[in-house]
């Protein structure tokens, strides 16, 4: 690097150092450290001073230096009041003060060095707080931007002008090129720390809880949040076009709802009958439940604690994980039958309802007065004091959510005599078909009726009417999930995966005699790869007459490297008259070009010369 | 012996070094590695892997730009110690075209660029101070190319040795006479050639007729014109002696004059050839010592000049 005090960068230099300046700053916008007004701010300032200001010192070295460490010293008394929340703002704060006072000072190649290396530092600062795929904006524009200053700066240091300017764009095309399929093969290969380690994000926000009791006087907690809560693919067997993912199963009962109540019996998963594999990948889910449909056999990673028939990750829910679950509804503990008191009015009204019938017949027919009877609605009724919420639905208010709903139909079955439960979890129909999975997203929060009949039935009561789907960009979603799936989640996990299957697609071995005979036939593969490898490396850098010379030596006609050029044409003379005229012909167009500075094109003889010495020597 | 030819077949074919931009870059990388390692986040991961594959194409790219060069040195027929030689370097690259290419050998020399077959002759001026043989070493290309994060370089084997004559140091040559400006022919011979003047031609012979080269002395068939032979006496200040004789040798030599060198027990011979000269001024540089000359094997119509 070198400061030149007459220093007179190019067009191209002037533009770039400042777009990579304005680079790092859009990493920052990209992964939500910085707002885009300040943004488009900074990138206004950026461009007035390429237009106007680059050749100027707007700023002197010590007001830099008293800026950048009036600043330091603001950012740590900010932080010392405002705690470790203010850590990062100050970091951010601090750097964008530290790029923009270097971007106003004098511009000499040193200094343009420092632009690079902070806005590089700006991009690693961005990419520590975000996970969309939005930062590859910042991150292709830093590819790009980077080598392309660097190289005009080489250029510049050495005074030469940089590429033609026919040539600049194709050269810079597969440069890039280059460097994103490198970036794309290393980035699998790269060796990854421990999967648990990744879990810890600053980006991960819980936005969405599922509840485990059912309080139907609570108003506001049901919204037509459309963020993706959850993506499930559904490996094996033929996508359902309805799956009930249920979170949690309430088993208690109260005037106001259903909760959860521990149950003796835990129901242990078993391993036969499996059906279906489906792999879940929960994003900003904050529940520790496990969801689950149908009837669960297992599930991998093995973190789970069993409680009653609900299950619960041990620590932080992993990534992704995957169920082995069956469709039919198998065989469990019978619930409870129990109706509180202060609902009896809510029993006898199921009772009334029912009439008579198996268990399916009257729970369709309670079912089918539930959607015909009543509206589903997200406007939430308010109460009357002194009443209780699933009577004031089944009774008076007939408008509700799907709580009030599950809640009114189990408390209905059970007024029959047949022990129902209230199911949470999410109702999902979403497919996305660009991808093949499901999406559940915060809105397709539920809750339905589970009701026992030698085994647990689902019963849903709420009316089909709702809104119709809006208009879903699947492709984008399913780009969305590619980059967090193989990108933002990959993992040592992936990595282990993919090697297991790479070897598993290799032939068996089982015999230790046939194993270490494998090691040693692979060690020695590797050994001749790497001496091929050696060797054509070697052999491309010898000099044209060398490889003639060698060439010569392998067809048993030896050459002396001490020997003249005459002395060499003589021994082929001897050995191989036919050969000598040619070799002759070549000898004098090799010292032409050696020595007589000629422009033949001694490549091309070479490999002629020796194409005839290896049909010689086949002879 | 078996261990050495290991060494050489396992020797990288390029040096290698980094820049102080590329001493900030692999602090930048060796950060980025610690962090990505510590945190596990794929995005430092994901630019921790463009920053290795900006290296590996870095690498290509200043590998392209050295491979398939030849080099030539091209030496000047005499150099003299003391007096700056033109060395030329005939770079060429037949496949690529190669940019910032430095080249070292005596001194360093800047190449912009080398177009895709083009040769391109360089020339810089070196100095040896003192005569004798010297030893020139292989020629080294080193390239910043295309990034200036490191600098990457090739070897071309091309020691040699070479011999430095010594200084020339202007001797007066004493004045011809006129037996010795007859030489074996007649005044009325045919002229056989001219040559510039040199200082001590008889004035008959000189072409007073104003030249567009200078003045020029005209020389008789026959040989006419007087021969030097150069006698060296010992004495305390050799380099001195051995810079005035080789100065007499090659005035004589442009003069067109038989010369030669009688230097201790040496004695050259007469004669004009520039291989003749090049072999005085060779023993001239090579000699230690310098010794009583033996006149013994002198022709006696030799014209001796001692110094």
């Amino acid at each position: 690097m070198r400061t030149s005090s007459t220093y007179e960068p190019s067009g191209e230099l002037r533009l770039l150092s400042l777009a990579t300046s304005a680079a790092g700053m859009l990493c920052l916008s990209l992964s939500g450290l910085l707002h885009w007004g300040v943004f488009s701010i900074l990138a206004v300032v950026h461009l007035i001073i390429w237009r106007r200001f680059f050749d100027r010192e707007i700023i002197g070295t010590w007001t830099a230096l008293g800026v950048i460490a009036a600043s330091g010293v603001f950012e740590m008394w900010r932080i010392s009041l405002s705690g470790p929340d203010a850590v990062i703002p100050a970091l951010r704060d601090f750097i964008i003060i530290l790029a923009m006072t270097r971007v106003l000072m004098r511009k000499t190649p040193r200094e343009i060095y420092q632009i690079v290396g902070i806005s590089v530092t700006q991009c690693m600062l961005g990419t520590i707080f975000t996970i969309s795929p939005l930062f590859l904006i910042g991150l292709a524009l830093m590819v790009v931007l980077v080598p392309m200053t660097l190289y005009h700066l080489d250029a510049h240091s050495f005074s030469t002008a940089p590429l033609h300017r026919k040539r600049y764009l194709a050269h810079w095309a597969k440069v890039s090129l280059g460097i994103v399929l490198c970036t794309g093969m290393l980035f699998y290969i790269l060796p990854r720390p421990a999967s648990s380690i990744i879990r810890h994000s600053f980006v991960r926000q819980s936005r969405f809880s599922f509840d485990e009791d059912v309080d139907l006087t609570e108003r506001g907690r049901v919204s037509n949040d459309s963020a993706i809560v959850m993506r499930i693919i559904w490996s094996s067997g033929a996508a359902p076009r309805v799956i009930y993912l249920s979170g949690a199963r309430l088993e208690g009962i109260s005037p106001d709802g259903f909760f959860r109540q521990e149950t003796r019996g835990s129901v242990a998963p078993v391993s036969n009958m499996v059906t279906d594999r489906l792999t879940v990948y929960p994003s900003g889910i904050s529940s520790e439940n496990v969801f689950y449909p149908y009837w669960f056999h297992d599930i991998s990673p093995r973190l789970c604690l069993f409680r009653g028939s609900n299950l619960y990750w041990l620590g932080e829910p992993p990534p992704r994980y995957d169920l082995w679950v069956s469709r039919a509804t198998g065989p469990s503990v019978p619930g409870s039958k129990d109706v509180p008191r202060e609902l009896s009015l809510v029993a006898e009204f199921g009772l009334r309802t029912a009439g008579q019938g198996d268990a399916k017949t009257r729970v369709d027919r309670l079912v089918r007065h539930l959607r015909t009877n009543y509206v589903y609605s997200l406007d939430q009724q308010q109460t009357p004091p002194g009443r209780y919420g699933i009577e004031w639905f089944v009774l008076s208010g007939r408008k509700g959510t799907c709580e009030h709903f599950a809640s009114a139909l189990a408390a209905m079955i059970r007024g029959c005599g047949i022990p129902a439960r209230v199911v949470t979890g999410f109702l999902v129909s979403e497919y996305n078909e660009t991808g093949n999975y499901y999406i559940a997203r915060a809105a397709d929060a539920h809750a339905w009726v589970e009701y026992w009949d030698g085994s647990w039935h689902v019963a849903d009561a709420t009316p089909t009417g709702r809104s119709a789907p809006a208009l879903r960009f699947h492709l984008l979603d399913e780009i969305r999930f590619s980059w967090l799936r193989w990108v933002i989640e990959y993992s040592l996990d992936d990595q282990i995966h993919i090697a297991v299957r790479v070897f598993s697609s290799a032939p068996r071995v089982t015999n230790r005699i046939e194993l270490t005979a494998s090691y040693a036939l692979a060690l020695i593969g590797a050994l001749v790869a790497l001496l091929a490898a050696a060797t054509l490396v070697k052999n491309s850098l010898l000099s044209p007459y060398e490889k003639v010379r060698r060439a010569f030596e392998k067809t048993g006609t030896r050459l002396p490297a001490t020997s003249s050029h005459e002395e060499h044409l003589a021994i082929v003379r001897g050995t191989d008259p036919a050969l000598a005229e040619t070799f002759r012909l070549y000898l004098g167009d090799y010292l032409a070009w050696r020595f007589g500075r000629g422009y033949a094109d001694i490549g091309e003889q070479t490999r002629s010369m020796l194409r005839q010495i290896r049909k010689t020597g086949r002879r | 012996m078996r261990l050495n030819s290991l060494f050489r077949y396992l020797k990288p074919p390029r040096g290698f070094c980094l820049t102080k931009a590329g001493k900030i870059f692999f602090s930048f990388l060796t950060c980025l590695i610690v962090i990505s390692l510590a945190t596990g986040n794929n995005l430092l991961y994901l630019m921790l892997a463009a920053m290795l594959a900006f290296m590996i194409v870095s690498g290509i790219e200043s590998e392209m730009n050295l491979r398939h060069l030849e080099l030539d040195r091209v030496m000047p027929p005499e150099i003299h110690a003391g007096i700056p030689a033109r060395i030329g370097y005939l770079v060429r690259n037949k496949r690529n075209s190669s940019s910032r290419l430095v080249l070292r050998d005596q001194g360093r020399l800047k190449i912009p660029a080398v177009g895709r077959g083009e040769t391109r002759l360089m020339q810089t001026e070196i100095s040896f101070p003192t005569r004798g043989r010297k030893t020139l070493g292989d020629i080294v290309i080193s390239t910043t190319y295309p990034y200036g994060l490191f600098e990457k370089s090739i070897t071309f084997p091309a020691s040699a040795e070479l011999v430095v004559f010594p200084r020339p140091v202007a001797f007066s040559l004493p004045r011809a006479t006129g037996t010795q400006d007859a030489g074996g022919g007649k005044s009325h011979d045919a002229i056989s050639h001219v040559r510039p003047y040199t200082p001590g031609d008889p004035l008959s012979s000189v072409v007073w007729k104003k030249q567009h080269l200078g003045l020029v002395t005209r020389v008789l068939e026959g040989g006419a014109g007087m021969n030097g032979l150069v006698v060296i006496q010992p004495g305390h200040d050799v380099e001195t002696k051995l810079s005035c004789a080789a100065y007499v040798i090659a005035e004589l030599h442009r003069a067109g004059r038989p010369f030669g060198l009688v230097l201790g027990d040496y004695y050259s011979g007469i004669a004009l050839s520039r291989e003749h000269k090049n072999a005085i001024l060779t023993r001239l540089a090579l000699t230690g010592a310098i010794r009583r000359p033996s006149l013994e094997t002198v022709p006696d119509d030799a014209h001796l000049i001692h110094i």
